[in-house]
């Protein structure tokens, strides 16, 4: 392997590992806190698309119609907080579970019925098409916008959590939610917060999905749970960080096999990726980052 | 100390049962402000039920739940937490992943709206837990662990402190510090409340407390100093099923 492909091929796994880390991210950031696989996430990614299908069909520019789909899927993720898991949120974990697909199935044939079962396209600006070139390097500009603003969403999270008061009370009900709750802290509002970030998550995750794809299509939200769900288990269910790295871990796993793997191998790329998935969790059930728990010194 | 008691706890014939096994029944206590009550009984009387009834963990059927004016059956145990009732555990329960000033202010936040940063040090060094401030609590000794989770409910700024087990794990140098810390935390001028707490070191709970209430399957059977609850016969035929001179 040339250095000019490898430095593209790192470049693509941090690009494909920010989303990636990303939706994660939102998906871990609720089961933490509740406890409960929110299946409806992927969703979140469609309502965000379609937003952006819309807004940009009636000459919004790209960017308007970015902001308004993460704004989008972050009410709609607190929305259906209060409609369909809080008044369930005494019920076991297999009744969530079902709310919540549920609402992703409702959500799909909305779009189906209110819009249309067909794929519809998204036009991009032309700049994501483009090459940054530096010598021999050429570098996609698309890759690049990725991999900015996912640190950048990373990076503004990060730092909400670590320094704010509400950061905390959100990392330390994801560590403890009755405790947190016997320690005063507002149960309701942290939730609500927490479907909001997961939401916000999600409208990043999904932007940068739609950039890439061009397209949108009612069901286009089961990738992004599926690869989101993936990255959580490798990291550690039920933690946040290990979430970030389970989802770079995955984008490495794929984008290493998409150029290791002969190339009739290569529509396997993601069945190769699960296998590796599957001896990682051999070794590591609970995942790269497991919980600690407080030992007697 | 009618006033104090009126500011204080009342459970009044609190009831509690788990598909048809009896917890609780009709057990009614008092904790006045500024006093130490023990709570004690065998394995399975329904003492942490109890903390955890009046804490908001889980509801009671019967019964009503009254801090000073406020009667607070039913309440979410967050809500329970802002108008002056925290709790220790009995295995302990810290934010292991939080370093330690990070879980006194999870107990301080909930109640202050500023002056947050100065209330933290001034519980760490109220506590001496400064020089483990930006340690990871997973990580602290388990005395200091039993320290802080004190330190974290008292951020809470309770009226009425639940501890439950606070010596249990503690060697006997420890447990005589705990026993001087909650005697000084009960006569402190900023964080004097009632207590309510739960030990199997007999011992302990007699030196320590002004009034013991004794359970025994789920019902109250005897209450008072610890003088008199300890030649109380029922208390003592509870404990070791047979009549003695003495619980200790």
């Amino acid at each position: 392997m040339t250095p000019e492909l490898l430095v593209q091929q790192l470049i693509n796994a941090l690009s494909l590992g920010s989303i990636y880390a990303l939706l994660a991210l939102g998906l871990a950031m609720v089961f933490s806190v509740l406890g409960m696989l929110n299946f409806a996430f992927g969703e979140l990614v469609t309502i965000t698309g379609y937003v952006m299908f819309w807004l940009v069909a009636a000459q919004t520019s790209f960017v308007t119609a970015a902001v308004a789909g993460v704004i989008f899927a972050t009410l709609a993720s607190v929305l259906i907080e209060q409609i369909a898991f809080r008044p369930l949120r005494r019920a076991p974990f297999v009744t969530l579970l079902f709310s919540s697909f549920a609402v992703a199935v409702i959500i799909q044939n909305l779009i189906r019925q209110l819009v249309s079962p067909r794929p519809k396209g998204v036009p991009v600006p032309g700049i994501f098409d483009e090459v940054w070139r530096f010598g021999t390097f050429q570098i996609g500009v698309l890759p690049m916008i990725t991999l900015g603003v996912g640190l950048a969403a990373l990076g503004l999270l990060a730092a909400f959590l670590q320094r704010t008061s509400w950061g905390l009370a959100i990392r330390a009900a994801a560590l403890d939610f009755e405790v947190a709750r016997l320690m005063g802290i507002r149960a309701n509002r942290v939730i609500s917060l927490a479907f909001a970030i997961s939401g916000l998550l999600a409208g990043v995750a999904g932007v940068l999905w739609v950039a890439r794809r061009g397209t949108v299509t009612p069901d286009m939200g089961f990738v992004p749970i599926l690869k989101a769900f993936i990255a959580v288990v490798i990291g550690g269910l039920g933690n946040l960080w290990g979430a970030v790295l389970g989802g770079f871990v995955l984008a490495f796993l794929e984008v290493t096999l998409d150029v290791v793997l002969p190339i009739e191998f290569r529509p396997y790329t993601e069945a190769f990726a699960l296998i590796a998935v599957v001896v990682i969790l051999y070794f590591r059930p609970q995942g790269l980052i497991a919980a600690q728990t407080a030992e007697r010194v | 100390m009618a006033e104090a008691a009126m500011s204080g706890l009342r459970a009044i014939n609190v009831s509690k049962s788990f598909s048809g096994l009896q917890a609780l029944l009709k057990v009614s206590l008092t904790v006045p402000v500024g006093t130490i009550w023990g709570l004690i009984g065998p394995n399975g009387s329904g003492k942490t039920t109890l903390l955890n009834v009046i804490s908001g963990v889980l509801p009671c059927d019967k019964g009503e739940i009254w801090l000073g004016d406020t009667n607070i059956t039913g309440l979410r145990s967050d809500r329970i937490a802002r108008l002056g009732i925290a709790r220790t555990f009995q295995t302990i329960r810290l934010f292991t992943h939080l370093t330690v000033a990070e879980n006194v202010e999870a107990g301080v936040m909930a109640v202050e709206t500023g002056g947050i940063d100065d209330r933290v040090t001034a519980l760490l060094d109220r506590f001496d837990l400064t020089q483990w401030r930006s340690t990871q609590a997973g990580a602290l000794p388990y005395g200091i662990q039993r320290r802080l989770e004190i330190a974290r409910a008292l951020g809470t700024r309770p009226k009425i402190l639940l501890l439950d087990e606070p010596a249990a794990g503690l060697n006997e140098t420890e447990s005589e510090e705990l026993l001087a810390m909650i005697h000084d935390v009960r006569d402190d001028a900023e964080y004097g409340c009632g207590m309510l707490i739960i030990d199997h070191d007999l011992r302990l709970i007699m030196r320590l407390c002004d009034q013991i209430h004794v359970l025994n399957e789920g019902r109250t059977i005897a209450e008072g100093a610890p003088q008199d609850v300890r030649q109380h016969p029922a208390v003592i035929e509870a404990y070791l099923g047979h009549q003695e001179q003495s619980l200790l």
